[in-house]
């Protein structure tokens, strides 16, 4: 008899919850809903990772070819007096280091004429304001890569591109590998002596070797591409001619050509970059160049790479630099590296938001599959809610069926999503060289990305912003069904077949 | 013993409007249900005993009239049932009277036994449910045994006969001890072999339990098992169609 007691009625019945299980668990289109909802989610949140993971690594990638802050003058070739210039530049705090540069476009010979960006660096210093150190492979570490790399280009004519641009995995098992030390001043400068060209020719080109004689050309390191394309080899002499800048007369006689040997090479994980730069010692650069200015008695360079400690204060670096240039040259300028690609990850940034933005469009078809599944349920069952309330349910609560069914579907997807999504981005390369080996596809073609791996960055805002969409559509998605239930008549129900 | 009044209306009136015509279904029924009775409610389709089942048995609220209910353990107050809020009504409804429809209305998703328990899942929250359950299930099962048809206690509704089913029926009407139990059409979609039977399963539970039970039905041996015979015409109940028989 204690049922019969006056006691209040529960809060949350057990009918509740258990029939909203049933329901889903008995339906296809529940698990159709549920399914749209997952695949939603996880398309969010995987587009979220992988543009995320895009702009870090294109943010590293473009700070590790660009220093911190790099000083130009107004035109090419026009900073002179540069060991003045670099001593006032050290003297403001926060700056760790300089380095002069010269750029040039130039052509180098294999078999044809092609177009290739020289870039005259001082080794010793370039380590101090640039990631070069961590991009140049060690002698050692090149030779382990080489057979490799041989047998990446082996069969590239001009046919088989695709397979020519297949990355090399192991260079970037060794360069990214946790314990690498970046290149020690020594290790790069050495490059560039003659007994370390003659070492390699040595090894590499010793016919070569023996008609040079005694004295060995210049060296230089080339992007890992030139090497993998076939363009280059290691050992070989190439010439590469470009234009003096200043002087007079015709313009073939501008024309300075040299031959140089590739002596080693470097990955920046950038495919242009890779495929068209062409490191060579500053100091013979610029004599090849003829840089040396008579007027100011000292050699002209393209600008000054300057790297500091705390990279957050780099605009306020800026500015001391400029008010201590600017009196005595005021021609200079001071440029940040997000000043000359920070539009790029701009652009980035805006595309990741407007996909995000179409993406919970598209959601909104999710949200009519919950919302039909839904309804569909309630038409179906509102017999069973005449019962329900003939047995001793509320009417509230047998809204709070439909109601807990939309949430439980939404929230099941939303998580099923994340699990889904999370797990493609762990595997997303392994699934990419799959579809490529299985279908010759590149769906993210690495001379386009600049990266030759799918990146991926998971971060907890993206989470946020692949669950809310979901969430939110599927809570108004279910409250208007369950709504509608309470409006039918489910007693006029329970007397009709 | 049955001759304690638990349920009385007076001049229940009801109408439906459907557009702007009003039909007026119930025209002022005066009824008296006494404890542990069977009584039978006869008339034409469509002359409004459905509608009446549903104002007893606070499903549908009147146009007008009373209805006053004694429930089983509360001293002998009568309880002004229009008074009641949607809850409280709900609690009645689940505690204290119990639905027999004519085409069962299992539901499909749920097993037998669980039919049977979908009062006590609507009574109890979850934790006091899944404390019990044991208790629960015991009884529903008792029940089933009752009505003979434990040994389908697992199955879907959908596995079973009509006659297995409006046995299933029965039984979870009575899973919470109801006082009255409303039986609309309870045989009128069963052959008469299975309808005689669900007859004498009724009459043998109004022994046993002393539950009240209100027929509405169309079948005349049916309508002979009860103690009173109620003929509905024209929304109204025909004085001398009322006959007092002794019990069975
Ligand atoms: N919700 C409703 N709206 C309008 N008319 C209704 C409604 N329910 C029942 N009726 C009408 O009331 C009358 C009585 O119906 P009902 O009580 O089901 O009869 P019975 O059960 O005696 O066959 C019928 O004419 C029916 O059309
Ligand atoms: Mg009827």
């Amino acid at each position: 008899m204690a049922a019969h007691s006056r006691s209040s009625p529960p809060l949350f019945p057990y009918y509740e919850l258990h029939l909203s299980l049933k329901y889903l668990r008995s339906r296809f289109s529940s698990i159709a809903a549920l399914l749209s909802v997952t695949f939603g989610v996880a398309v969010i949140w995987i587009v979220l990772s992988i543009m995320g993971g895009y702009i870090i690594v294109l943010r590293e990638t473009i700070r590790g070819q660009e220093s911190h802050l790099t000083i130009y003058g107004s035109a090419p070739f026009s900073v002179a007096h540069i060991l003045q210039l670099e001593e006032l530049i050290r003297s403001v705090k926060n700056v760790r280091g300089t380095a002069p540069f010269i750029e040039t476009l130039a052509m180098y010979k294999s078999g044809q004429l092609n177009p290739c960006q020289l870039r005259g660096i001082h080794p010793r210093r370039e380590l101090e304001v640039s990631e070069i150190g961590r991009y140049v492979l060690r002698p050692e570490e090149l030779e382990r890569v080489l057979p490799e790399i041989e047998a990446t280009g082996k069969d590239s004519g001009d046919g088989d591109k695709a397979k020519a641009r297949s990355p090399v995995v192991s260079i970037d098992s060794i360069l990214r590998s946790e314990n690498r030390k970046p290149l020690e001043p020594g290790e790069l400068e050495r490059f560039f002596e003659p007994e370390f060209t003659a070492k390699i020719l040595q090894e590499h080109n010793p016919r070569t070797l023996r008609a040079l004689g005694n004295t060995v050309p210049p060296a230089v390191i080339v992007g890992v591409q030139f090497l993998i394309e076939r363009k280059m080899f290691l050992g070989q002499v190439v010439e590469i001619g470009t234009v003096k800048p200043e002087q007079q007369g015709p313009m073939e006689q501008r024309f300075a050509h040299e031959s140089f040997v590739v002596v080693g090479a470097f990955k920046t994980g950038d495919y242009d970059f890779d495929s068209r730069s062409i490191f060579v010692h500053v100091d013979f650069l610029k004599n090849m160049l003829e840089l040396f200015d008579a007027r100011s008695n000292s050699y002209r360079y393209e600008g000054i790479r300057v790297s500091v400690d705390d990279f957050d204060r780099v605009n306020d670096t800026r500015k001391e630099l400029e008010a201590i240039l600017l009196p005595v040259a005021p021609w200079l300028r001071v440029i940040t590296w997000e000043d000359l690609k920070g539009n790029i990850l701009t652009a980035v940034l805006i595309e990741k938001f407007v996909i995000y933005f179409l993406l919970v469009l598209l959601m909104s078809f999710t949200g009519c599959m919950v919302l039909l599944m839904l309804l569909l349920t309630v038409i179906e069952k509102t017999r069973d809610m005449g019962v329900l309330l003939a047995l001793g349910a509320t009417p509230s609560g047998v809204v709070r069926i439909f109601l807990i069914n939309g949430l439980l579907l939404v929230s099941v997807g939303t998580l099923l999503g994340l699990g889904i999504g999370y797990l493609f981005c762990l595997y997303i390369n392994p699934i990419h060289d799959w579809i490529h080996s299985v279908t010759g596809l590149r769906l993210f073609p690495p001379e386009i990305y600049h990266m030759d791996r799918i990146p991926i960055s998971f971060q907890s805002g993206d989470v946020l912003l692949s669950i809310a969409p979901p969430l939110f559509l599927g809570f108004f998605s279910s409250l208007i069904p369950a709504f509608w239930a309470s409006r039918r008549d489910p007693i006029k129900a329970i007397h009709h077949a | 013993m049955h001759e304690q009044v638990i349920y009385s209306a007076r001049g229940l009136a009801k109408e439906y409007q459907s557009n702007r015509i009003v039909i007026s279904v119930l025209k002022g029924i005066d009824l008296d249900i006494r404890r542990g009775e069977i009584l039978s409610i006869v008339g034409h389709s469509g002359v409004g005993k459905s509608t009446l089942l549903n104002l007893l048995g606070l499903l549908d609220t009147p146009t007008s009239g009373t209805l006053h209910y004694r429930p089983r353990n509360v001293g002998n107050d009568q309880v002004d049932l229009a008074r009641l809020s949607l809850k409280a009504r709900a609690r009645i409804r689940n505690q204290e009277f119990g639905f027999v429809f004519q085409f069962y209305h299992l539901l499909p998703d749920l097993s037998l036994i669980e039919n049977v328990l979908l009062p006590a899942m609507i009574l109890h929250g979850r934790a006091a449910y899944r404390a019990r359950r044991k208790e629960l299930e015991a009884k529903a099962s008792d029940l089933l045994d009752r009505v003979g048809i434990l040994a389908r206690r697992d199955f879907s509704p959908n596995q079973l006969s009509g006659g297995e089913r409006q046995r299933a029926a029965i039984a979870r009407a009575l899973l919470n001890d109801p006082q009255l139990v409303f039986c609309d059409e309870p045989t009128g979609n069963l052959d008469s072999v299975t309808g005689e039977r669900i007859h004498n399963l009724i009459l043998d539970l109004q022994k046993t339990l002393n539950v009240s039970f209100v027929l509405v039905t169309h079948d005349e041996r049916l309508a002979r098992l009860a103690h009173r015979r109620l003929l509905m015409q024209d929304g109204v109940f025909v004085p001398q169609a009322e006959s007092i028989r002794s019990r069975p």
